[in-house]
């Protein structure tokens, strides 16, 4: 559920995922089958396109194919909008391994730590309301409800949590795909799941990736407003900018409900792909249970960044970033950006749950590209080509 | 959510309602239009206005509450339903025949029945500790959850203090820790098993406990072994944030105090309630409910046979009524038990059960009611459907 190679829900897999994978002798099989259909044009490519629309647009496509091809992703699929807002889709690859079926246009996904901005716009809202405050302590909202070794809620600011400051262990690291996939969890119990755990940092001392941080921001929502979190982000972002393919699914629910590619995942890193299609997202809620498409995403991020969901102060302390690890990616308050090989940065967050990564922001300048894979990829050649492909489309 | 004063959901209110509730005038004046409407027979009776009828009728004139349901089964499953009053006072339409409503604390029972059934599938045990399945979650003043058996939580025997009476009076969305964690700032009211008293508490920790063996939410879980298993077609858990009531029904009312007028509660977030009373269903569903669980289609007779062991309720329950678990027992005029549950939620209450024999009453008023007289009036005109 997040924006970087290590920062996965499912933690041990992508630690031990550094090799390159070599497919099961099925799944090429499979992909061989389908290898025309993912070289034909993309459907929405328009003859009349100018020369260099075309050149980027083919750009996309050969990094999707390298994707499917070399990096052994089931499918991968993107989304691409001009500054003036025309938006082309891509596919490659199979949605289906086992029946080859092709990958359906813009096809929904689990969007995973993308949650964590959606999150974080609701929180916003309430600061902009002067409801929540982000200097305030945990403390504030919830009274007593965040203590362990070295934890204490009366330490830990609202910034902190969005801002993945906090030294809240976790409780991410502490799930196997195995256990996650079939097993509905309250969101206390996932906070009781981290607060098992010792702090990793003193409050405001250092950067680090918790999903703990927006559990705690989504039960901050849920006591402040006195409504499920949810129901938040469905009035607050999603009707208001109409995302019509994006939903928070319900407690229990299993299935993604519009036209999607299956999503594959590897557990242990080094086993098959198994499809992880139907999977309880309840281990992600406020930090990866969202589902979307690529274009929802696009609209999201440029709503976002063009502040027609928050009012200025609030996205300028959004946009307010820290040194997040390596590779020049800085992390907001759950907003990321990360530098372009064409000059300037975007912004966007990405996310990776079993079965699904997806990655993309918008510029500066009003460009906005989002890839999704159907599988988390467990090499590092993989992972950063997904990223070369968000580059690709924003840099074309 | 059941039965009693103090329970509700805005604790001011009830501590005043106790009294004999008077309609205010314009709300009279609404009904008193209403009534010729009420007076017409129901469409499934041939013949003119029954016992039942009568009933229904008598409610909505001498308790104040705006409209009566009733479903009624015979031994042979025939069933008929019943309507009286209105079903919205502000435009005046009639009552939808076996309308919905919500069923509050009779969601208990739904609740103990899953727990019974994996009680028979050996995934728990009654006399475990509340810490066998939840490790270290109850604690405080007198309050251990190494000391309190998952019997005692079915049957109200462990003294866990009620949440209900801790809310605020605003009607927003809770989740379930949330509701326990609201109880456990309170001691304990007594020893494990040392007396009786009704808490709410005890079945949100049942439903804490079903969520963590079969890892998947409650409502499913309810959804799956009982609603669909048995056909209850208009019977739901609604999801969270959901304050609607999906299917044709009546409004329900709510009366801060006899001085102030009704106040339609319809659409109101049932979280507080969960797996103490979320429930929306129908007459008829809980006649079918109760009559599948008494005749052993939900849970095998040695399961049944605990939920029907009973200890004296009479302080909750009214004269001679006792608990199981999650199961009432009440001596009926005409000879014999009638087992059921009812339900107390802002909006509705119901009263209802069936005899050894395979009768089934169920009935509902759109008003939740806070005193002793209109509730034996209820009961009385559940007993009377039975005893016919």
């Amino acid at each position: 559920m997040s924006a970087r190679t290590r920062q996965s829900l499912r933690f041990p897999a992508r630690q031990g995922g550094r090799r390159r994978r070599a497919w099961p002798a099925a799944a090429a099989v499979a992909i061989g089958v389908m290898t025309l259909g993912v070289l034909a044009p993309p459907a929405a490519s328009d003859s009349a396109a100018p020369a260099a629309a075309a050149a980027r647009q083919d750009a996309v496509q050969r990094a999707l194919n390298t994707l499917v091809r070399d990096d052994g992703m089931p499918a991968a699929l993107a989304s691409v909008q001009d500054r003036n807002g025309r938006a082309r889709t891509y596919t490659a690859g199979v949605g289906d391994l086992t029946t080859g079926a092709k990958v359906p246009r813009d096809g929904q996904v689990r969007i995973g730590s993308n949650t964590k901005t959606f999150t974080a716009v609701v929180v916003l809202q309430l600061v902009a309301e002067r409801r929540v405050s982000l200097d305030a302590f945990v403390d504030t909202y919830l009274p007593g409800l965040v203590r362990g070794k070295g934890i204490d809620g009366g330490r830990i600011t609202v910034r902190q949590l969005l801002q993945h400051t906090s030294g809240l262990p976790d409780y991410g690291m502490h799930l196997d795909d195995d256990e996650i996939r079939n097993r509905y969890f309250e969101p206390r119990e996932l906070l009781d799941l981290a607060l098992e755990h010792p702090a990793t940092a003193a409050p405001g001392k250092k950067w680090g990736y918790s999903n703990t941080n927006y559990v705690l921001a989504g039960l901050i929502v849920q006591k402040v407003t006195g409504r499920p979190l949810a129901e938040e982000m469905d009035r607050r972002i999603i009707k208001r900018i109409g995302l019509r393919h994006t939903y928070f699914p319900a407690p229990g629910e299993m299935t993604i409900r519009g036209p999607h590619p299956r999503g594959y995942h590897r557990s242990p890193a080094d086993g098959p792909l198994r499809d992880f299609t139907e999977m309880d997202p309840s281990a992600g809620w406020a930090a990866g249970q969202l589902i979307s498409t690529n274009s929802d995403l696009n609209r999201f991020f440029t709503a976002l960044l063009a502040g027609r969901l928050l009012p200025s102060a609030q996205l300028a302390e959004m946009r307010t970033t820290v040194p997040a690890g390596t590779s020049g990616l800085r992390y907001g308050l759950g907003l990321t950006s990360r530098p372009l090989s064409c000059g300037g940065v975007y912004w966007g967050h990405g996310g990776d749950i079993a079965g699904y990564e997806t990655r993309g922001g918008v510029t500066e300048g009003g460009r906005a590209a989002n890839v999704a894979v159907t599988s988390i990829p467990t090499d590092e050649a993989a992972a950063r080509h997904v990223n070369d492909a968000v580059d690709r489309a924003l840099c074309g | 959510m059941r039965g009693q004063k103090r329970r509700a959901f805005r604790s001011t209110g009830r501590q005043h309602g106790t009294r004999r509730q008077i309609l205010p005038a314009a709300v009279a004046m609404t009904v008193g239009l209403m009534t010729p409407l009420a007076l017409v027979p129901p469409a499934a009776s041939a013949a003119g206005p029954d016992a039942v009828q009568q009933s229904l009728n008598a409610l909505v004139r001498d308790i104040g509450t705006p409209a009566a349901l009733a479903s009624v089964e015979d031994r042979e499953g025939r069933a008929r339903t019943y309507t009286a009053g209105v079903g919205d006072l502000t435009t005046g339409a009639k009552v939808p025949r076996d309308g919905q409503v919500r069923i509050g604390s009779n969601t208990k029972t739904f609740v103990a029945v899953v727990v019974l059934q994996l009680v028979a599938e050996r995934r728990m045990s009654l006399d475990a500790f509340v810490d066998t399945y939840l490790p270290g979650l109850v604690r405080g003043k007198g309050i251990d959850g190494r000391r309190i058996t998952v019997r005692q939580l079915l049957q109200h025997t462990s003294g866990l203090p009620e949440y209900t009476s801790h809310l605020g009076d605003d009607a927003r969305y809770y989740a379930p820790r949330e509701l326990l964690a609201t109880a456990l700032r309170h001691p304990a009211d007594f020893d494990p098993g040392k007396s009786w008293k009704y808490s709410n508490t005890n079945y949100v920790l049942a439903g804490l406990i079903v969520q963590k063996v079969t890892a998947r939410p409650l409502a499913d879980e309810i959804d799956r072994r009982v609603i669909k298993r048995i056909g209850l077609r208009h019977t739901y858990f609604p999801a969270p944030g959901d304050a609607s009531i999906r299917e044709p029904h009546p409004h329900g009312y709510y009366q801060e105090s006899t001085q102030t007028p009704l106040r339609d509660i319809t659409e109101v977030d049932p979280s507080w309630g969960w797996a103490a009373g979320q429930m929306i269903s129908t007459n008829s569903d809980l006649n079918r409910f109760f009559t599948a669980l008494l005749a052993g289609r939900l849970i095998p007779p040695a399961q049944l046979a605990q939920m029907r062991t009973t200890v004296p309720a009479e302080a909750t329950f009214g004269p001679g009524a006792r608990y199981g678990l999650g199961l009432v027992s009440r001596p009926l005029p005409c000879s014999g038990l009638s087992w059921g549950h009812g339900g107390s939620f802002p909006g509705y209450e119901t009263r209802g059960g069936v005899t050894a024999d395979g009768r089934a009453a169920n009935i509902a008023v759109t008003l939740q009611l806070t005193g002793e007289a209109p509730r034996r009036s209820l009961e009385r005109a559940v007993d009377n459907a039975l005893c016919r």
